[in-house]
């Protein structure tokens, strides 16, 4: 007779706690069938939500107890799922992302993926809670360096690489939130570290553009650079972000006709102004260009209350063309003061929904300086990964241009607040613009993708 | 006011709950009985029981999509599809999960 092993003496009990609360769980459904009161049902939902947490934790540790799953398991999980991913097996996908991460649970590439999967499944309260984790485990800093410049000449060990525009919006953020009283006045002195590198690289001839930082060079910044300093509240409103008002049934009309239209006042006051302060406040912009912009993606940050309610609400305003399309990615970009933006190209969506939210009387070539939309889009034979990840090449740059020269052009002015909805596959790109020189003035916009590509590919056949 | 296709799918994703945790039950009976199940029998009654567990939450995911739906009206679209499937997915795991076991306690009543 075989001696119980130690793993089963452990996970057998574990099981049956699950099963315990598992069976508690249907009882909290039970009652939460029987509530009326909206507020009560949805302190209700969110108590199951919890519940269904737990459970997940729970069962995910008597796996690891039982030997059912193991570290070495987790690479290969993490590539099925997306395989599965990319297939359209949201669920599917879900399900190997945690198995994963129940092997592996420091693996960032399943966690990062996983919240791609939860929020292709609509299930923006676990993303939200997985991206708060990867925020605080990738840039967080300890409570001591966020509450004053603590400058200990530490490293991160980290590769770090910097544009000049990057060091430029840093400082000038930097010296917003001391000016602002919202970091203390000692990370002033951060804000001159960054200066001095802008100024060194200034100097630098053939400078190789996304320089690589030495070790010496990132210690004086003493573990800060690609950190979140400060992050605003970001909270959900208590009454609309979207602007109820808009005809959506006549946008969607339109947008279906057309595939390519824009609109004023996508935003409600108070929404388009919660959204810069959180934008404006927030060290999230850890993306760079050479071409002088700096974004922040739903994962660096981006995600907060405030844009899960955005998201949500214009789901439920266009249920039309945004059915079956939930967000696969969305971005905020900050520019300098003046430039050429983006060059040609297509977003890995089906549908966009791009806007300003900078104030108009910021803009100083009224008329321009919004985006340029063209009727044709990426021609199917073509590797999109190239077009688009390599879309600064020259020679990428020639084959679109070519592509573009017969091509309709629209240009859409900027104007603060004004929506430009599209298909994603369309070419576009950012008009030239100037605008008034400073932090609080810089053109800024944000982007929605939704859906997926190969869906907006059978939509147009 | 939910729909008559919500209240259905909410008692089924109910039901399903229910039967699997009968499931569940019959799997740790068959594991106490056994003093010590060897391999691989102990490792398919594990995966099994693992895999009704995993069920038991997808369905109950499920029933919470689609009391999100019913609360969000017309724009539930998508937590009604999402809990749908959710549901689905969380049966078919339980069957996987159920079929497995009763091989093992086949095996075992007949020993």
């Amino acid at each position: 007779m075989n001696m119980r092993t130690s793993h089963e003496i452990v996970a057998l009990p574990m099981r049956e706690a699950v099963a315990k609360m598992q069976a508690s769980a249907m009882d909290l459904q039970v009652a939460c069938l029987g509530i009326e009161d909206k507020a009560a049902q949805r302190h209700a939902l969110q108590a199951q939500l919890s519940a269904i947490a737990l459970q997940r934790t729970a069962i995910e540790a008597a796996a690891i107890a039982e030997g059912l799953v193991s570290p070495e398991h987790a690479e290969r999980q993490k590539s099925e799922g997306d395989a599965l991913l990319e297939s359209g097996d949201t669920l599917g996908a879900i399900q190997r992302y945690r198995t994963s991460l129940a092997a592996r649970p420091d693996f960032a590439a399943a966690e990062h993926n996983l919240t791609i999967a939860l929020l292709q499944n609509y299930d923006e309260t676990e993303a939200g809670a997985r991206l708060e984790c990867l925020l605080e485990r990738e840039r967080g800093l300890s409570a001591g360096k966020r509450e004053r410049f603590v400058d200990d000449g530490s490293d991160t060990g980290e590769m770090i690489a910097v544009s000049p525009f990057k060091l430029l919006d840093t400082s000038e953020q930097i010296r917003h939130l001391v000016n602002s009283k919202k970091i203390d006045a000692s990370f002033g002195e951060l804000a001159c570290r960054y200066e001095e590198l802008l100024n060194d690289l200034a100097k630098r001839k053939n400078r190789a553009p996304y320089t690589q930082l030495t070790e010496s060079e990132r210690r004086r910044f003493s573990g800060y650079l690609d950190k979140c300093i400060y992050r605003g509240a970001g909270a959900a409103l208590d009454e609309p972000v979207i602007n109820p008002d808009l005809d959506f049934r006549a946008i969607e009309e339109e947008y279906n006709a057309t595939k390519m239209l824009y609109f004023e006042a996508l935003l409600t006051a108070p929404g388009i102004s919660a959204l810069r302060t959180y934008l404006r406040d927030s060290t999230i912009f850890f993306k760079h260009s050479e071409a002088r912009f700096v974004g922040s993606y739903l994962m660096d940050g981006l995600a907060c209350g405030l844009v899960f309610q955005l998201l949500r609400e214009i789901r439920a305003c266009l249920p039309r063309i945004l059915r079956d399309r939930p967000v696969n990615n969305m971005w905020a970009y900050r520019y300098d003061a003046a430039g050429s933006g983006v060059v040609p190209h297509n977003g890995d969506g089906s549908v966009t929904l791009n806007f300003w939210l900078t104030p108009d009387d910021c803009n100083l070539t009224s008329g321009a300086g919004g985006m340029v939309m063209y009727d044709k889009t990426h021609p199917p034979e073509w590797n999109w990964q190239v077009t688009n990840q390599y879309k600064d090449d020259t020679g990428v740059q020639e084959r679109v241009a070519a592509h573009l020269r017969d091509a309709k052009e629209t240009v859409i002015p900027y104007r603060e607040n004004r929506g430009v909805l599209f298909h994603s596959t369309l070419f576009h790109k950012t008009d030239p613009f100037r605008f008034k020189d400073g932090f609080p003035s810089r053109r800024a916009n944000i982007t929605i993708l939704f859906g997926r590509r190969n869906q907006e590919a059978a939509a147009l056949q | 006011m939910k729909s008559p296709t919500q209240g259905a799918l909410q008692q089924n994703a109910m039901a399903i709950q229910q039967n699997a945790m009968s499931v569940q039950q019959g799997a740790f009976a068959a594991q106490q009985g056994a003093t010590a199940l060897a391999e691989p029998e102990r490792r398919v009654l594990q995966q099994g029981v693992h895999a009704v567990q995993q069920g038991i939450v997808a369905a109950q995911q499920g029933a919470v999509a689609i009391q999100q739906a019913a609360m969000a009206g017309d724009g539930g679209e998508p937590a009604l599809k999402q809990g749908t499937v959710a549901i689905h997915h969380g049966e078919l795991a339980i069957k996987a999960g159920a079929e497995a076991i009763e091989k093992i306690r086949a095996g075992l009543a007949s020993e």
